[in-house]
C-alpha cells in the first residue's frame, strides 16, 4: 500500500442517468509516470476530479499515498500538484509572483517558498521573464507558467491534464523534458493528453479508457501485444503499370497479413508479428516481376493502439 | 492567510477597470456633481450692476428715495444691487445705456420709481430682484402715505418701520440643510453598492465552480477557511479603502457637510463597506454571475436613493412613505440613510437602527456566502 500514490476502487460517477465514470478501478504506483488516454467525453477529467475530490461522486473510494483522500485531506493536498487544463494563472500579478501566489497555497513560510520560487522559474526555464504579466507571455510561456505554478511546492504526486494543448513543438518538447525531470526527482506523474506520441514518449504505463470504463491498461509493448497487428509494412511501387488485383489478392493470402490496401503508388500491408513478414511481402513483388522503392516496416504506434481499442468513430467534443 | 489577502490586495491595486468603477467613478461624479450644483447656485446669485439714476426734480421730491438707491449701493449690508451712475435728464441716462456704460436707468415717474433696462444676459439674475425691491419701496412709501392720511404721527410709523419683517429664516436641525447633499448622500451609496464587483470577483475565483482559478485554488494545502478569510478580508479592505476616499474627496474637495459626527461617518462606510462584501460574494457563489448584472442591480436599487434627480427622490420619497419596509430593504437606501440620520438627527438612534439592519443584512449575505463558499466541488465540468 505505502508505494501506492493513488488507489481507486470501484469509482461510480453519475450525472442523472449518465453515467461518466463506470465503476473505474485503478492503482498507480511511486514513481510511475502514468498516461491517461481517451477520445473526448470518455471520463479521464472527472476521474481526475474525483481523485481530487473537486467533484463528489456516487459510489467508489479514492486513497492517495495509501490514505483516504477526502476534499479536507489538506496534508494530503500539500503532497499533490495540479496542473489544469486551461490556463488558470492571475492576469494582475507577474509570473514570480503568480507561482509564490500559488505556492503560498501550499507553502506558509515565506523563505522557503522564495526557495522554491525561485527553483520553479529555472525548473520551466522563465528567468526572462519574472516581470512579466501573463498577457505578455507567448502561448507556450504561459503553459510553462501553468506548469510552474502547479509544480512550485515540490509535490509528490503531480497530475498533469493535457498541458501541451496549442503549444509550439519547441515548448512541447520543454514541458515533456521538465517532466521527466520531475518524474526523475522522484514525483509521481499523472499526465493526460490527446497526443499519443507524448504518452508513447514519456509514460510508463498507459491506461486508455472509453465511455467511463477502462478498456485496457499495461505499458506501452504490452498494450501494443493486445491489438492484432504487429507490423506495418509499406512499400513504393514504382513500376508504369500499376500494381494488379491479383497481386494485391496473393499478399492477401499470405500467413500473417491481415489488411492490404493499395492507393498508388504506395502499398500499405499490415501483418500480425512475425519473423518473416517483410521479405514474404518483397518476395511475392519480386516473383510477380513489380518493381519497387522506398519500403519501411515498422511496429504499431500508440495510436493504432488507440484507435483499435477505441474505434474509429469521431467522437463529439461537447461530451 | 496574510499572503492571500495582500496578493488579492494587489491585483486589486493593478486592476484598472475594477478601480475604475469603484473609487475613480465616485470621485469623478462627486466633481460632476459639484459642477452642475455650483452653477444652480450661482444661478440664485444677483450681482451688482451698473445702474444709471435720473436726479431730476421728481427724484428729489420722491419721500426717502435717495437713501433707498443708496441702500441699493451700499457695500456693507448685503443689499448691494446696483453701483450707480447719477444722470441730470433722462436722456443723457437713456444715452449712457445705449452706449453700454449701464444696463438701464431708475427715474421718478409722478411719484413712483420707474426701472428701465435694456436686454442684457449679466443682468438677468439682478433685474428681476431690483424690480421687487423696487415695488417694496414703493408699496412702502404707499403704506407710510396712507399711515399719514389717517393721521398716524411719525413716531407710530418708525415703529412699523422697525416691524417691517415678513419672514425669518429658523434652522431646526444640527446642521443647515441643503439640497445637494441628498445627491451625494446616494453617491456615497452607489459606489457602496460598485464595490461588490470587488467581493464578487474575488468569491468568483475561489469557488470551484466558477472559474479554473476556482478549481486550482479549492485544491490548496492549507485549510479552505485560511483561503476565504484571505479572500474576503482583502476584498473588504478594498471596498472599505474605495469608500473611504471616496468619502474623504466629497468632503474635502467637494465641501459637502456631513455633520459633526466625523468617526460615526467612518462607522457608517465601515458597515456599508461590510454590506458591499458579503452581498457581493453572495452573488459571486452564483454560477455565471457577470459584473454587469451587478452594475444593473446598484443602478436600480441607486433609483430608490434619489440619486437620478428630482423625479427619482420623488419616487424614493413615495416608495419610503407608501411602502416604508420595502425601502428599508434596500442596502444602498440605508447606506445613504446613516449619513442623512448623522447630519439631520438630533438623536443617534436612526443611524443606529440603519447601521443595525445592514448589519443583520451583511451577516445574512455572509451566511449565504459561507454556505455555498464551502462547497469544494463542482457538479458541471
Amino acid at each position: 500500500m505505502a508505494d501506492e500514490a493513488v488507489s481507486v476502487e470501484g469509482l461510480v460517477k453519475r450525472y442523472g442517468e449518465m453515467v461518466a465514470v463506470d465503476n473505474l478501478s485503478l492503482r498507480i504506483e511511486s514513481g510511475e509516470i502514468f498516461g491517461l488516454l481517451g477520445p473526448n467525453g470518455s471520463g479521464k477529467t472527472t476521474t481526475i476530479n474525483c481523485v481530487l475530490q473537486l467533484l463528489s461522486y456516487d459510489r467508489g473510494e479514492v486513497a492517495v499515498f495509501g490514505r483516504p483522500m477526502t476534499a479536507t485531506s489538506y496534508e494530503l493536498k500539500r503532497r499533490i500538484g495540479v496542473v489544469p487544463q486551461d490556463v488558470a494563472v492571475f492576469d494582475e500579478l507577474t509570473v514570480a509572483e503568480n507561482i509564490d501566489a500559488f505556492c503560498a497555497l501550499y507553502v506558509p513560510d515565506r523563505r522557503r517558498r522564495r526557495a522554491l520560487v525561485a527553483e520553479a522559474i529555472d525548473f520551466v526555464d522563465l528567468g526572462g521573464f519574472t516581470k512579466f504579466r501573463p498577457r505578455k507571455l507567448s502561448g507556450g510561456l504561459l503553459r510553462r507558467l501553468n506548469i510552474a505554478c502547479g509544480i512550485a511546492h515540490q509535490p509528490e504526486l503531480i497530475i498533469l491534464d493535457e498541458p501541451t494543448v496549442a503549444v509550439d513543438p519547441q515548448s512541447r518538447n520543454a514541458i515533456l523534458d521538465g517532466i521527466r525531470g520531475l518524474n526523475e526527482r522522484g514525483a509521481t506523474v499523472i499526465y493526460t493528453s490527446h497526443y499519443m506520441e507524448e504518452v508513447e514518449q514519456l509514460c510508463t504505463r498507459i491506461m486508455i479508457m472509453d465511455a467511463g470504463r477502462q478498456l485496457a491498461i499495461g505499458t506501452n509493448d504490452e498494450l501494443k501485444s493486445m491489438i492484432g497487428t504487429g507490423e506495418r509494412i509499406r512499400v513504393e511501387i514504382i513500376g508504369t503499370e500499376p500494381l494488379g488485383e491479383d497481386v494485391v489478392e496473393q499478399l492477401r493470402r499470405l500467413g500473417h497479413v491481415r489488411t492490404v490496401d493499395y492507393e498508388i503508388p504506395e502499398l500499405h500491408v499490415e501483418c500480425t508479428s512475425g519473423a518473416h513478414n517483410l521479405s514474404d511481402v518483397l518476395g511475392v513483388l519480386s516473383g510477380r516481376g513489380v518493381a519497387y522503392g522506398r519500403v519501411t516496416s515498422e511496429p504499431p504506434t500508440l495510436n493504432d493502439v488507440f484507435l483499435e481499442i477505441t474505434g474509429r468513430a469521431l467522437r463529439d467534443e461537447a461530451a | 492567510m496574510l499572503t492571500i489577502g495582500s496578493y488579492q490586495v494587489l491585483r486589486l491595486l493593478r486592476d484598472k477597470v475594477l478601480l475604475v468603477w469603484t473609487l475613480a467613478f465616485p470621485i469623478i461624479m462627486s466633481l460632476i456633481f459639484m459642477a452642475a450644483f455650483s452653477a444652480l447656485d450661482d444661478s440664485y446669485e444677483a450681482d451688482p450692476i451698473e445702474m444709471g439714476v435720473v436726479q431730476d426734480d421728481a427724484y428729489e421730491a420722491a419721500e426717502g428715495f435717495d437713501a433707498f438707491i443708496a441702500a441699493l449701493s451700499s457695500e456693507q449690508d448685503g443689499t448691494h444691487l446696483i453701483n450707480t451712475h447719477r444722470y441730470a435728464t433722462a436722456h443723457e441716462a437713456e444715452t449712457a445705456a445705449k452706449n453700454g456704460d449701464t444696463v438701464g436707468y431708475i427715474e421718478v415717474e409722478d411719484g413712483t420709481p420707474v426701472l428701465r433696462v435694456l436686454p442684457n444676459d449679466s443682468a438677468a439674475n439682478t433685474v428681476p430682484v431690483l424690480r421687487a425691491a423696487l415695488d417694496s419701496y414703493e408699496q412702502t412709501r404707499a403704506q407710510y402715505a396712507a399711515l399719514a392720511a389717517q393721521g398716524a404721527g411719525p413716531e407710530q410709523i418708525a415703529a412699523m418701520q422697525v416691524q417691517h419683517v415678513s419672514t425669518q429664516r429658523a434652522q431646526i436641525t444640527e446642521s443647515p440643510s441643503s439640497p445637494t447633499v441628498r445627491y451625494y448622500f446616494a453617491l456615497l451609496a452607489f459606489a457602496c453598492g460598485m464595490g461588490m464587483h470587488i467581493s464578487m470577483l474575488a468569491v468568483q475565483e475561489v469557488v470551484a465552480g466558477s472559474s479554473p482559478l476556482g478549481a486550482r485554488r479549492t485544491l490548496a494545502g492549507i485549510p479552505r477557511w485560511k483561503v476565504l478569510a484571505g479572500t474576503l478580508g482583502a476584498a473588504w479592505l478594498g471596498i472599505l479603502v474605495c469608500l473611504l476616499a471616496a468619502f474623504w474627496f466629497i468632503r474635502l474637495v467637494v465641501g459637502v457637510d456631513f455633520g459633526a459626527h466625523t468617526g460615526m461617518c467612518h462607522l457608517a462606510i465601515g458597515v456599508s463597506s461590510l454590506l458591499s462584501c458579503t452581498a457581493g460574494a453572495a452573488l459571486g457563489t452564483v454560477r455565471g454571475m457577470r459584473t454587469g448584472v451587478v452594475s444593473g442591480i446598484t443602478c436600480l436599487l441607486s433609483l430608490f436613493t434619489g440619486l437620478y434627480g428630482t423625479a427619482a427622490q420623488e419616487l424614493a420619497d413615495t416608495v419610503q412613505n407608501s411602502l416604508p419596509l420595502l425601502a428599508q430593504l434596500n442596502p444602498l437606501w440605508q447606506s445613504a440613510h446613516c449619513f442623512f440620520s448623522l447630519l439631520y438627527y438630533d438623536s443617534l438612534a436612526p443611524f443606529a437602527h440603519s447601521c443595525a439592519v445592514m448589519g443583520a443584512m451583511a451577516c445574512l449575505f455572509l451566511s449565504i456566502a459561507l454556505v455555498r463558499m464551502r462547497r469544494m466541488s463542482h457538479e458541471h465540468l
